[in-house]
C-alpha cells in the first residue's frame, strides 16, 4: 500500500528514469489494484523508447493484466506498451490484416483462453458428457491452439505465449473424481499434456503454466466471484500479480535479459558459520541435522542451476587457504571448488573482486547475480555496481531459497545449448529473410548467405542432438521413425549403417547441428532409412548438397549399384513429399501413400548448390 | 469518509479531485465507463472493508449515490 505522499509523487512523475527508480522501491505484491492503475497510466504518460510492445488476445476481460504486467516490467527496467485486443476476437484480430493487433505490431502476444468460454458445456457440466465427447472437445481445443498459434505465426512477427489451462480447485465429481473413469483432473492434465507436446518444437511460441503459477498462490484466492459475473473477470489483484510473474519470466528471457554467473559469498551463505572462527570441520552442512540440511539444500539448487548453464563464482572474505579446506575436507557437500568457474576468496572490497569475476569470464557485470547473506555487503555491491542484480536474501537461511525461486533472472527457454541457440538463430533467421527481400532472386541469395555446410560422423559427443532430432523434427523428416538413444548407439558402432550428421554455419551465425542422414549398407544397395533436417535449415538446398555428397560417395565413387528411399507420409511431413524426386529418384512403388524411391547409379547427377561450401569431416582423424 | 470517496474516484478515473463532486456521473467524467465502475467498486470495497452487493453497485449511478451506499455499510 502507497502512503499519501508517495502517491503525490508518482501522480507527479512522467519521467521515465525517476519513475522507474520509485516503482523499483515498492512491494510491487502487495500493491493495491489502483495503485497498480495509478503507476501504469504515468508510465503510459513517460516519454520512452517502448523494449516490448505486448497485445493481449482473450476470451475473458483480460484489460486489468495490462497494467500488473507494465508496472512489474518497470522495476524490471523493461519499458512496455500495450494492446488488448476486443473480448473474444482472437481469431479476427489474427486473421485480419485491417486488425488493431496487425496495425499495433506487437513482439509478444499473450493469448489466454479459459475452457469456461471455449467449451462451456464441459467446464459447467463435465458429469454429462461421455468419453468420446471428452475425447473430442479435447481434439477440438488442441486444434484451435494449433490454428491460432499458426495464424500469429504466420501473420505476426511476434513470439506468442500461450498460458495451459487452469484446473478446476474443485473436480465436479468431487473426491470420487479420482475413482471415476473419466475423472476430469485427468482430462485436464491430458490437454495441458497434449499442448505441450504441441508447442515444444516452436521457436515462437511458448506455453505459459498458468495453472501453476496460480496454484502457487492458492486457486481459492484467485478470483472475486462477483466481478467473474459482473465482468467475465477472471483474476483479482493476487491472481493478476501471480500471472505476471509467470510472465515476467519469459519477458526477461525473450528480451535476453537473463543472467548468466551467479557470484556467491560463502559463510552463512554456501554454509553455516565462519570457517575462520569454527574451522572446516566446525562449519554447517550436510544431512542429518536441520542447520546443515538448510545448506546442503542450497548448495544442491546451486548445482541445478549449474546444470541449467549458469556459471558460478566465489567472492568472499576469507583467508583463502580457510576456505578451500572446506571444500577438501568436508565430503558432505554437494558443491565442490571446481564447480565455480571463477574465485576471488581474499580481503578486498568485493565490488573489486566481482568487477574482476566479470571480466575474467568475459561478461558484463550485468550479467552477474549476487548472492551474500550480509545486507551491508549486498547495499555496497548495490550502489558499487548496480546493473548487478542482488536479490534481498533475508536474514534466515531457510528462506533463501524462496527468493530465489521468485526472481526471474535464472529462466532460460530451452535447458540445452543448441535449443537456446535457436532463439538468437530466430532473430538471425529475421536478417536473412531481410537480406532475400532486398536481393530476390533465390540462387543469388543463397550464394550471398556463406553457407558451410559440415558433414561428419554421428559418435558419442553428439548422440543427446542426434536423438533429439530423430525426436522432435516432423516436417522435413522421410520416414519419421523415432530411434532411442541405444538404437543409435549401435548405428554409430555398426559398419552396416553410415550415420551423417548435418551443420550449417552462414554469414550470419552458426545453425549448429540441423540435420541428419541414416543409411543402411547392404551388398550392393544404399538404403537411405532416415532424413531429417531441421526446419530452420529448410529452403536452402542444404537438403540437396547432403544428398549429393551421398551419390558422390556410394553411386558415383563407391561400388553399390543403386540407392533405395522411402517416403512415409505424416500430417507434418508434407514439405518433404516430392523430395526424393527433386532428386532425381524414381517412384519403385507406391501402396498406402507410402512411396518406394530408386535410384540407379548410373542415373545419379549432382545437383547444382549455389553458394554452399561442402566441408566433410572424418571422424578418424 | 466523503473525502477518501472523492480520492478514490479521482484515482480511479484519473482526474483530478478538485474536478470530482457529489453529482459527478459517467456524464461528467469520460472514463466513466462499465469496466472502471467495475474497478471503482473493488477499489471502494477495499479501502472500506465492505462488500457491495450486486444490486448496490448497479444503483451507483453518480458520486452522490456511491456516497449513501459507502454510508449504509459504514454506520
Amino acid at each position: 500500500m502507497l502512503d499519501k505522499e508517495l502517491k503525490k509523487t508518482i501522480k507527479k512523475t512522467t519521467e521515465w528514469k525517476t519513475l522507474s527508480d520509485l516503482v523499483k522501491g515498492l512491494d510491487f505484491d502487495t500493491l493495491r489494484a489502483r495503485e497498480v492503475e495509478l503507476i501504469y497510466r504515468q508510465i503510459d504518460k513517460s516519454p520512452r523508447e517502448v523494449d516490448v510492445k505486448i497485445a493481449y488476445l482473450s476470451n475473458l476481460t483480460i484489460d486489468l493484466l495490462a497494467p500488473y504486467l507494465t508496472t512489474l516490467s518497470c522495476c524490471h527496467d523493461l519499458k512496455v506498451e500495450n494492446y488488448i485486443a476486443p473480448f473474444g476476437q482472437y481469431f479476427q484480430e489474427l486473421l485480419s490484416p485491417d486488425s488493431g493487433l496487425a496495425a499495433f505490431a506487437p513482439d509478444v502476444i499473450v493469448l489466454d483462453l479459459s475452457l469456461s468460454q471455449l467449451s462451456p458445456q464441459l467446464a459447467s457440466s463435465f458429469l454429462s458428457l461421455s468419453q468420446e465427447q471428452l475425447e473430442s472437445e479435447l481434439n477440438r481445443i488442441r486444434t484451435t491452439i494449433s490454428q491460432l498459434v499458426g495464424l500469429a505465426e504466420k501473420n505476426t512477427g511476434a513470439y506468442v505465449l500461450i498460458s495451459n489451462f487452469v484446473q478446476p480447485a474443485y473436480p465436479q465429481a468431487g473426491i470420487a473424481d479420482l475413482t471415476n473413469k473419466q475423472s476430469e483432473t485427468a482430462w485436464y492434465s491430458k490437454l495441458n499434456l497434449a499442448l505441450i507436446d504441441e508447442l515444444r518444437d516452436s521457436n515462437r511460441a511458448y506455453l505459459v503454466d498458468k495453472n501453476n503459477a496460480l496454484a502457487r498462490v492458492g486457486k481459492d484466492n484467485i478470483t472475486d466471484s462477483k466481478m467473474y459475473y459482473l465482468a467475465k473477470m477472471e483474476l483479482n489483484d493476487l491472481g493478476l500479480t501471480a500471472y505476471s510473474h509467470e510472465l515476467m519470466r519469459y519477458l526477461i528471457a525473450l528480451k535476453g535479459k537473463t543472467k548468466k554467473c551467479v557470484v556467491v559469498d560463502l559463510d552463512n551463505t554456501l554454509w553455516g558459520g565462519v570457517v575462520g572462527e569454527e574451522g572446516a570441520e566446525g562449519v554447517k552442512v550436510g544431512k542429518g541435522y536441520p542447520e546443515g540440511e538448510i545448506f546442503y539444500a542450497f548448495q544442491n539448487y546451486l548445482k541445478t542451476l549449474k546444470q541449467r548453464g549458469f556459471v558460478l563464482a566465489i567472492s568472499s572474505k576469507n583467508n583463502p587457504e580457510d576456505a578451500e579446506e572446506v571444500f577438501a575436507t568436508r565430503d558432505d557437500m554437494p558443491l565442490a571448488l571446481e564447480d565455480f568457474s571463477s574465485r576471488r576468496i581474499n580481503w578486498e572490497p568485493k565490488f573489486e573482486n566481482i568487477a574482476s569475476i566479470a571480466k575474467g569470464l568475459n561478461i558484463g557485470v550485468d550479467s552477474l547475480v549476487f548472492l551474500d547473506d550480509n545486507p551491508v555487503e549486498r547495499d555496497l555491491i548495490r550502489s558499487a555496481l548496480p546493473q548487478v542484480e542482488v536479490p534481498e536474501l533475508g536474514s534466515e537461511p531457510s528462506t533463501y531459497l524462496k527468493v530465489l525461486y521468485a526472481s526471474p533472472y535464472f529462466e532460460r527457454l530451452f535447458l540445452t545449448e543448441e535449443d537456446l541457440k535457436k532463439v538468437q538463430q530466430y532473430s538471425e533467421n529475421a536478417q536473412r529473410a531481410e537480406m532475400q527481400e532486398s536481393i530476390g532472386d533465390m540462387d543469388s541469395f543463397l550464394s550471398s548467405l556463406g553457407t558451410e555446410v559440415r558433414v561428419a560422423q554421428g559418435k558419442k559427443e553428439t548422440i543427446q542432438r542426434i536423438h533429439q532430432l530423430f525426436s522432435k523434427t516432423n516436417q522435413f523428416n522421410v520416414t519419421t521413425i523415432r530411434y532411442a538413444i541405444p538404437d543409435i548407439e549401435k548405428f554409430i558402432s555398426d559398419d552396416r549403417y553410415d550415420l551423417m550428421t548435418v551443420s550449417v554455419k552462414d554469414n550470419f551465425g552458426d545453425l549448429g547441428m540441423v540435420g541428419l542422414v541414416l543409411l543402411e549398407l547392404n551388398e550392393d544397395q544404399v538404403m537411405v532409412d532416415s532424413f531429417i533436417l531441421s526446419c530452420r535449415a529448410m529452403g536452402r538446398k542444404i537438403e540437396s548438397c547432403v544428398m549429393n555428397l551421398i551419390k558422390q560417395i556410394y553411386l558415383i565413387e563407391g561400388d553399390k549399384k543403386s540407392l533405395s528411399a522411402k517416403y512415409i507420409p505424416t500430417q507434418k511431413n508434407k514439405p518433404v513429399a516430392e523430395f526424393f524426386s527433386a532428386q532425381g529418384c524414381q517412384v519403385a512403388e507406391e501402396a498406402d501413400g507410402v512411396k518406394t524411391y530408386k535410384l540407379e547409379a548410373e542415373q545419379a547427377q549432382i545437383i547444382d548448390c549455389p553458394g554452399i561450401t561442402l566441408i566433410l569431416e572424418n571422424s578418424n582423424e | 469518509m466523503n473525502e477518501t470517496v472523492i480520492e478514490i474516484v479521482s484515482e480511479v478515473f484519473g482526474v483530478d479531485e478538485d474536478d470530482v463532486s457529489e453529482s459527478s456521473s459517467p456524464e461528467t467524467i469520460d472514463n466513466w465507463d462499465s469496466m472502471n465502475h467495475l474497478k471503482l467498486v473493488t477499489a471502494i470495497e477495499e479501502e472500506f472493508s465492505i462488500n457491495l452487493s450486486m444490486s448496490e453497485i448497479e444503483s451507483i449511478t453518480d458520486v452522490k449515490s456511491l456516497m449513501e451506499v459507502v454510508a449504509s455499510h459504514t454506520k
